[in-house]
């Protein structure tokens, strides 16, 4: 009977659940800043982005954690409305200075490598924090960098000139240091110095036979390049005007006919044939103009279909910024109203939605992550079937010469589902409920309890009751709605579907497999002392009690509980009858139907049916405060003292797959079942519910009226993070500044609707 | 999918006398669901039927049943939740949905306060039946009772489909006497507009209409002319309908 049940629970739960390459969900996650100091709050909005495109459905929960190296400090769940979320996280004063972790996915994402996930890493400085040792870390980043060399096409090939690109490693980035490429002999051969990103190209033509090293700021490690190959293919593309030339060569000793094949989202998109003889290059003009957005690869195949050559170019045709924004003054001063005006030049275009970040230079760092970056991203994904996150930490805030050049090393390869199991289990994409997925395994053996049924309630005045299956490796997965948010959860094992005891284990969302590994900033001297700053500031707003003004968007009414009945045949209310002193006592006086019985051997306890006035074949099942129980034993001492109702249904009933030779309800004045060793044990989860929306609230200052005593020391002036209601070419924004002498930049993104992205760094400059 | 609020009539009794009756409910209101095509979503819990195994069959003379035969059924619970896959008959002796149980077969009465709607699907024929609350004031849980929806939309006709006792018989047997109860269809009509009123409809007339709608009741004569209607049947109380929305609406 239960392996029936369980096979039609399996067919229904995963019919159209089928796990593909890649998730089609992608988590972008912007927040005000990237530097904070412990106490303060940081503001966030996260996008759910459906790429590449699909017709499912989207997850409507986003999970956001917040984790450093000992562990997930603030673990949230965000409800999004219309793919979108904008919402606070307060980061508690205790903790210690260093780089934390953003981690932005969703249930369904938890179906595939951990690298789909979204990581931002941040900066938090304790403000007690004199000696900012984090920084000094941040410097010392030269000791610990590493080059990597990266041929385009893929091979150094000796005797043929070629860009290489050279990268510190993520991490360890090291911005403008000057790097010599030195041939074994100890001779320089070029000198340069990588940008502010830490990477950069260069030309080089190098010889047969010799070994060539590089390093860094004249210091002594040596990085050795790779050793140029004997014989070899290249493949260079450049762009030149509106065209893109493709230049090959090969080093070989015969003529050789090839095929330079382009392809775009893993299809072939053009093809030309190619005769090579010589080092000296054979070009392609391709039109660039003719090509679309997106990933193209190019390579350079022989008759056989092996690659000899191959290389990334990237098209972007998104069109950025066709709008003016303007402030209402050059300068402020103290308290003054800001307004910032957006004019789109397309009359019929307006605003779909915007983030406006306003806070000082400090609090940010330059190679921070966009919107038409991240757009540029998803097309990468399209392309080469990567996740964004490992895309986003190669391209940095980069324009398409820049993606171009960094392309030159190759993508990483695509991640894959993670379940490999005989019996596949899915993780569900949460589009109205929650999921709460878990195990249950035999105590003595750890051997899945396939086939169990495991009850779920939440203590309550009202018999509530889900229930699910485990498959053949002991999974299970309940679905919870807006009533269990934030409330306790019971999990019980039913009895008569395990052997012997089971453990139930329910698993955490916010347990990753990927170590914690943040990617330090490189921070100047000058952040130490703009986060000192910071520090004295959060001092200040601590001293005073000045919170920061966030407002949060009500709650949704709670839905209904999954009932079993919804009437009892007899409902007893103990305070009607004279005190009793057991349950035995109870039933036996004051409950017609419910015929307990002692014996050496132990308790027995039947119904009596309303409808035959026979006995009910089989025990009752119980219910205490709510929560399925299979054992009276431990609840007889319950006396007319501990007890305010029971709730009898003598009649014998189906719930779904359940059957239920009766049912007593019993509901405590105090929550006894707390106190009682329930038999078997139910396992207790807290369902923490998801959080509302929250947004910054900017204070109102009046000319020439000192309403407010307190200081107004914000270091975040200005947040928004949405969609715009204003169905107009133009969108404004205002808002007052503080009392801090410093200069701001206000951080605009967005898009119109006709799809055009806007974005914007304007400096917000203090009247001196 | 159309969200209808329906004020829910007391039922006739025997002694009902009148031609009609025109109601206006103050003691109940049920939001009641007419789901177009409701939809399954994945990943949302799978959805339960609640309800007694119906051990005790009365044996009557007649048929206590809409149909004598499972149907293939859809429930919509009160949560909106959708069950597709149950074999359903509703009785209306006991007015009772009772499903069988798809593991192990039994018969079960669907408790009726979780249910909102629930459909029998039988080759080109589907029965939608909706539980229309009655939640009086002096009542402390609310009834319910079940009505087939013969018309939707601004004047809807419902069905209460009713089946009555109409007496007893004996027959003797070698074991003795036994008594069986004879029941017979005893369908009630009722006419619900989108105001909140509604009618029961105790003759299959003209007149009961142009009593109902007085104001436009020369119009409906006209119409019903003109359409050659003689409200005779079911049938010809859909057409009837028909016409009324039309001229009222």
């Amino acid at each position: 009977m239960l392996i029936i049940a369980f096979a039609v629970f399996c067919k229904k739960s995963e019919a159209s659940y089928i796990v593909g390459d890649r998730p089609n969900e992608v988590v972008f996650l912007q927040t005000d800043r990237d530097i904070y100091i412990a106490g303060e709050h940081l503001f966030f909005s996260v996008e759910l982005i459906n790429f590449p495109k699909t017709d499912e459905a989207l997850s409507e929960i986003v999970y956001l954690a917040l984790r450093n190296q000992f562990g997930v400090i603030e673990r949230i769940k965000l409800n999004l409305s219309q793919n979108r979320f904008s919402g606070s996280l307060y980061l508690p004063d205790t903790l210690s200075t260093g780089y934390l972790e953003l981690i932005g996915f969703t249930n369904w994402m938890r179906n595939y490598d951990e690298s789909c996930f979204l990581k931002k890493t941040i900066l938090v400085v304790n403000r007690f924090d004199t000696e900012l040792n984090v920084l000094k870390e941040s410097l010392n980043i030269e000791d610990q960098a590493e080059l990597a060399f990266f041929a385009e096409g893929g091979h150094l090939v000796a005797g043929m000139e070629q860009k290489l690109l050279v990268t510190t490693m993520p991490g360890h980035i090291l911005p403008n240091a000057r790097i010599n490429i030195f041939s074994e002999g100890g001779d320089s051969i070029q000198i340069f110095s990588l940008n502010e990103m830490g990477w950069a190209t260069f030309d080089w033509m190098p010889s047969e036979g010799q070994k060539y090293y590089a390093s860094i700021n004249e210091n002594d490690k040596r990085f050795y390049l790779p050793e140029p190959e004997h014989s070899g293919h290249m493949l260079q593309i450049s762009q030149v005007n509106s065209n893109l030339r493709v230049a090959m060569a090969a080093n070989i000793p015969s003529e050789q006919k090839l095929n330079l094949v382009i392809n775009r989202n893993g299809k072939v998109y053009r093809e030309y044939p190619v005769t090579l003889s010589s080092t000296k290059p054979v070009s392609q003009e391709i039109l660039a103009t003719d090509l679309d957005q997106g990933l193209y690869v190019f390579r350079l195949m022989d008759g056989e279909g092996r690659i000899l050559s191959a290389r990334d170019w990237y098209i972007d045709k998104r069109t950025v910024n066709n709008a003016r924004v303007s402030l209402n003054k050059s300068e402020f001063g103290a308290r003054e109203k800001v307004e910032l005006i957006i004019q789109l030049e397309d009359p019929e275009d307006a605003i779909d939605w915007a983030t406006v970040s306003v806070s000082p230079d400090a609090g940010r760092m330059p190679q921070r992550i966009h919107y038409p970056l991240f757009l540029t991203a998803t097309d990468l994904i399209q392309g080469r079937g990567v996740f964004p996150n490992e895309v986003l930490r190669y391209l940095g805030n980069l324009g398409q010469e820049d993606i171009n050049d960094l392309l030159i090393k190759p993508l990483p390869p695509v991640g894959s589902p993670v379940s490999n199991l005989a019996n596949p289990f899915r993780y569900y994409r949460e589009t109205s409920h929650l999921t709460l997925t878990g195990r249950i395994t035999e105590a003595s053996s750890g051997y899945p309890s396939g086939g169990a049924r495991i009850i779920l309630n939440a203590p309550d005045t009202i018999v509530n009751l889900l229930y699910a299956y485990a498959n053949e490796d002991g999974l299970f997965t309940f679905f919870l709605d807006s009533y269990y948010d934030d409330r306790e959860i019971f999990l019980t094992p039913e009895p008569v579907s395990v052997t012997g005891e089971v453990r139930i284990e329910v698993f955490d969302k916010f347990d990753y497999k990927a170590p914690f590994s943040p990617e330090p900033f490189y921070l100047p001297d000058s952040y130490r002392e703009a986060i000192i700053e910071s520090q004295k500031i959060m001092e200040i707003n601590k001293a005073f009690g000045i919170p920061t003004p966030s407002e949060t968007t009500d709650r949704k009414n709670q839905a209904e509980p999954v009932r079993v009945f919804s009437q009892a045949v007899y409902s007893i209310d103990t305070d009607d009858f004279i005190p009793l002193d057991n349950l035995q006592e109870i039933a036996r006086e004051i409950i017609g139907p419910w015929r307990i019985r002692r014996t050496r051997t132990g308790t027995t306890h039947t119904l009596i049916s309303q409808t035959t006035s026979n006995a009910i074949n089989g025990t009752p099942v119980l219910f205490i405060d709510g929560i399925f129980t299979a054992n009276i034993e431990p609840l007889l001492p319950l006396s007319s003292r501990h007890i305010s109702s029971i709730q009898i249904l003598n009649l014998e009933w189906k719930h779904g797959d359940m059957h239920f030779p009766g049912i007593v309800a019993v509901f405590t004045k105090n929550e006894e079942f707390r106190n009682l060793e329930l038999q078997p044990a139910p396992v207790r989860v807290f369902n923490t519910a998801h959080q509302f929306p929250s947004k910054l609230i900017s204070p109102v200052y009046y000319k020439n009226f000192k309403q407010h005593s307190q200081p107004d020391l914000r270091q975040l002036l200005f947040w928004f993070s949405g969609e715009l209601e204003i169905n107009s070419n133009r969108a404004e924004f205002s808002w007052y500044t503080g009392d801090l002498p410093v200069d701001y930049t206000i951080c605009l993104e967005g898009k119109t609707r006709k799809g055009k992205l806007l974005t914007f760094e304007i400096p917000l400059l203090y009247e001196n | 999918m159309k969200i209808r609020n329906f004020f829910c009539p007391i039922l006739p009794s025997n002694t009902f006398k009148s031609v009609f009756m025109t109601t206006v409910w103050i003691f109940s209101l049920s939001q009641i669901l007419f789901a177009g095509e409701p939809e399954k979503n994945p990943g949302q819990p799978e959805p339960r039927l609640s309800g007694e195994v119906f051990r005790i069959t009365t044996k009557t003379i007649g048929s206590q049943n809409f149909y004598d035969h499972w149907s293939q059924g859809m429930v919509v619970l009160e949560s909106g939740a959708i069950i597709d896959d149950h074999l359903l008959i509703y009785n209306g002796y006991i007015d009772e949905l009772i499903f069988q149980h798809p593991l192990t077969y039994e018969t079960v009465v669907a408790d009726k306060n979780f249910i909102r709607e629930f459909r029998l699907l039988n080759p080109g024929r589907e029965d939608i039946f909706i539980n229309i609350r009655n939640s009086r004031w002096y009542a402390s849980a609310s009834l319910g009772s079940y009505y087939r929806v013969l018309l939707e939309g601004n004047v809807s006709l419902l069905v209460y489909q009713k089946v009555k006792k109409a007496g007893e018989v004996a027959e003797y047997t070698s074991e003795g006497p036994q008594i069986h109860t004879k029941v017979e269809p005893d369908p009630a009509y009722f006419i619900f507009l989108n105001d909140g009123r509604s009618f029961f409809i105790n003759r299959f007339n003209r007149r009961t209409f142009f009593q109902a709608f007085p104001e436009y009741k020369e119009e409906l004569r006209k119409q019903f002319r003109q359409h050659h209607l003689r409200i005779r049947n079911e049938q010809d109380l859909i057409e009837a309908v028909k016409i009324i929305e039309k001229v009222v609406f």
